[in-house]
């Protein structure tokens, strides 16, 4: 798939709000994971984190977003743009750093408002904790 | 002091509107003020990257500069740094967040 990185151009939240500027193959797969219940993000393993193609993936979601902030206890969270957000969880192969991506994913699905499904190495198969 | 510093703009957002390279000049004036000097770098332009790359090679005291994306460093910036040749530990790097 072409996949542009995000470049924080704020197009999303403030020219066309919901509608990045990059029509990409990204398009169709951010109308999937705005419609989808849970999503499993698949990735390879680079400095102990998930690869820079799988950060991409959520890098733009920027436009589930909007540039409005909230405070939810000790945080400042943006509003998001729907109702419905899916939850997220990790799946990687390779040398990754478990806590700092499990830290990671709580962060980034909390600032959504959704749940965190967990990170887990696939070479060690567990139950997810769903 | 009088260190010779490279200071590289890890946002992906072109350097003309880059918050983090308002970061960077303040830094810089502060670094000026010391007594040192320095070069910036953005990786925002792919054009530059070679050109940064040998820059990182030839330093010993690299700052980078980084932007939250998403709780964590960009997607461009992780490209970049997966591309980045190994170097010796005299190489000292710091980054500002």
């Amino acid at each position: 798939m072409n996949i542009a990185h995000c470049v924080g151009c704020n197009f999303c939240w403030l020219k066309t709000p919901g509608i990045c500027v990059f029509d990409d193959d990204y398009k169709q797969l951010l109308e999937k994971i705005h419609s989808a219940e849970k999503i499993w993000l698949i990735s390879e393993t680079r400095f102990g984190f998930i690869s820079f193609q799988a950060k991409k993936i959520v890098d733009r979601i920027m436009p589930l977003l909007t540039i409005y902030l909230t405070c939810s206890g000790p945080y400042m969270r943006h509003v998001t743009r729907y109702r419905h957000n899916p939850d997220w969880g990790v799946l990687y192969i390779g040398d990754g750093d478990k806590v700092l991506m499990s830290d990671w994913c709580s962060r980034f699905t909390s600032n959504l408002g959704v749940k965190s499904l967990g990170v887990y190495d696939i070479l060690h198969v567990e139950e997810a904790d769903l | 002091m009088n260190k010779k510093i490279v200071m590289i703009n890890a946002s992906p957002r072109i350097e003309k509107n880059s918050n983090t390279n308002k970061i960077i000049e303040a830094f810089g004036q502060g670094l000026l003020q010391g007594g040192c000097s320095f070069t910036k770098y953005a990786i925002s332009n792919r054009d530059a990257w070679e050109e940064i790359r040998q820059a990182y090679m030839d330093s010993t005291n690299i700052i980078f500069a980084v932007p939250l994306y998403v709780e964590c460093v960009p997607s461009l910036f992780l490209e970049f740094l997966e591309q980045l040749p190994a170097k010796d530990k005299n190489t000292k790097v710091s980054f500002i967040l």
